[in-house]
């Protein structure tokens, strides 16, 4: 069975997205020298990546005519 | 909060709007053979020669989960727990594309033109009929009442108590009913339409209001926020609620909505699977695109709520005190529009869930228990009868605002996650020969739902008791399932 670059790619987005929200309940980050500790930044975007990965599994499948 | 003059003119405005699409909608449907609220002509809805098309389907998904807590609760719940809440809530709602896309796929598939009822295809025998619709209705009817009894509440007050609760609830049901049970699915969803365009502005409109007129941008709030109440922005927030496993919980509970809710099932077959399956993916990404982005809008009213008036009671009060504080005139404006939202957002569910328990009473537990000769038009009077019946007892739970529906409203999506397996298990086919697997996985899910809310074997990991209980439900399904294919 071939699985297409498409699904393969939306796998990896979701689960990049689902770890990236974890991490802020294990280490606190804070990258470089910012105002604002970075995990807001991951908490604020990784649902909007997630999005991007559920599209790209979307993409990858055929709808096929009843 | 009052209504206020300018309140009073957007209520005007979205009620004409409601009456023109609801004359439109019953004009269209007396043309159309093809419309009528029961039954297989609920194909009616062919987005290639609607000039709404997709437009409306998607709008229609996404309203019928816009229900007030949107619009009230949501910012409430930032306040209280800040940052979090953003995560917690549209993790589940981007993954319930997923579930909109594969659940809504296989019904358009394996539908067949006599197919009335989401049920028929899901569940293999009368009993796991009746055992579905009864546990839909114990924990949709609760969370049903608390809208009707929100909205009632929401017009006493614009209206200074004018208008009474019960009054106000009964008006805004009749007019639901009226085009729920009358014009039926086609009503609904061009309703939902203007519900949805109506409620996403208001988000959009006050989010960034408080944004750009009350702070210098985004980055300026957040860093306000930061500074003034770091533990907002942070996990597991200021009353330690965002842990691993409520995160977990959030988003298993709010992905399977798309697959468990009877709004939702039923919605479904109103695709013509001849001409808009393909349309069905356009469909979960802009279900996904407008939730993501409503509930974007409202992350500044919380955050900055929070930092504008940090000392409320509680967090439901912050929305009325946001609005009491728009003193400009685009403000007053905002306002106003604001109480129609709220009441866009509790008609748009509500209308939906009265339509959907009607049909499941007329079609899954009237026509297969009571009367099974009956024919198309005896079932359409019925769905009215049973329609008007939920409508009614609906009313009366909400007004009388006991503490057992507040509880049971509460465990709603707790409880009506306990049918996925169910759901998944029929749709797929799964259960070939064992008729009695689809209920007795649906008893044990909700059975252990009330016994883990005492003694929830996964506490620890601050899991809700809707989790073990599913996991429950779900292995004795297929336990269930193994025990039948080998016999």
């Amino acid at each position: 069975m071939k699985i297409s670059k498409y699904k393969i790619t939306g796998f990896s987005i979701v689960l990049l997205s689902i770890v990236a929200t974890y991490i802020p309940f294990f280490w606190n980050i804070n990258l470089g020298n910012k105002t604002l500790p970075s995990s807001v930044w991951i908490w604020i975007f990784s649902p909007i990546i997630l999005f991007i990965g559920i599209t790209c599994i979307l993409y990858s499948e055929k709808t096929p005519e009843s | 909060m009052t209504l206020g003059i300018t309140g009073f003119v957007w209520l005007v405005l979205y009620l004409a709007l409601l009456l023109f699409v609801i004359i439109f909608a019953n004009k269209k449907s007396k043309s159309d053979e093809q419309t009528s609220l029961l039954s297989k002509r609920q194909e009616f809805y062919n987005a290639k020669s609607s000039p709404l098309g997709n437009f409306a389907l998607i709008f229609t998904f996404a309203a019928t989960l816009f229900s007030a807590f949107f619009m009230v609760g949501l910012p409430g719940f930032l306040y209280t727990h800040g940052l979090g809440t953003w995560p917690y809530v549209i993790f589940g709602d981007v993954l319930g594309m997923l579930g909109l896309f594969y659940v809504g796929r296989r019904i358009l598939l394996i539908r067949t033109k006599e197919t009335l009822s989401p049920l028929e295809i899901i569940l293999p025998t009368t009993f796991s009929k009746i055992l579905f619709v009864v546990v839909t209705t114990v924990f949709i009817l609760p969370y049903l009442a608390v809208q009707i009894s929100g909205f009632g509440r929401l017009i006493n007050a614009a209206s200074d108590g004018a208008i009474s609760v019960f009054v106000a609830a009964a008006s805004g049901l009749a007019i639901m009913y009226m085009y729920s049970a009358y014009i039926g699915i086609r009503g609904i969803v061009l309703t939902d339409t203007i519900q949805g365009v109506v409620l996403f502005l208001c988000a959009c409109l006050i989010g960034g209001y408080i944004t750009f007129f009350q702070f210098d941008g985004p980055s300026d709030l957040l860093l306000t926020v930061y500074s003034k109440t770091p533990d907002l922005l942070g996990s597991p927030g200021p009353k330690g609620f965002f842990t691993f496993g409520a995160l977990i919980s959030g988003c298993i509970l709010f992905a399977s909505i798309p697959m468990s809710q009877p709004q939702f099932l039923t919605r479904y077959l109103i695709i013509n699977p001849k001409n808009d399956l393909k349309y069905l993916r356009t469909i979960a990404i802009g279900f996904g695109v407008l939730l993501a982005v409503a509930s974007l809008a409202i992350l500044p009213i919380g955050l900055g709520g929070a930092v504008l008036y940090p000392n409320l009671e509680s967090g439901d009060a912050l929305i009325g005190t946001i609005l009491s504080n728009f003193d400009s005139t685009a403000g007053r404006w905002i306002s106003g529009l604001f109480v129609v939202g709220v009441l866009a957002a509790a008609m748009s569910t509500v209308d939906s869930i009265l339509f959907s328990l009607g049909q499941f009473f007329a079609i899954d537990i009237y026509g297969k228990l009571v009367n099974k000769q009956v024919d198309e038009f005896n079932t359409i009077f019925t769905g009215r009868i049973f329609i008007f019946g939920v409508a009614v007892i609906a009313l009366f739970l909400g007004v009388s605002n006991s503490n057992l529906i507040v509880y049971l409203s509460s465990l709603s999506f707790q409880g009506t996650l306990q049918l996925v397996p169910a759901v998944i298990g029929g749709l797929w086919k799964i259960p070939v020969k064992s008729h009695y697997t689809a209920s007795i996985s649906i008893l044990v899910g909700v059975t252990f739902l009330f016994i883990f809310q005492y003694i929830n074997p996964l506490s620890d990991l601050n899991l809700s008791p809707a989790i073990p209980a599913f996991i429950l439900s779900s292995l004795v399904y297929l336990v269930s399932w193994t025990l039948h294919k080998r016999s």
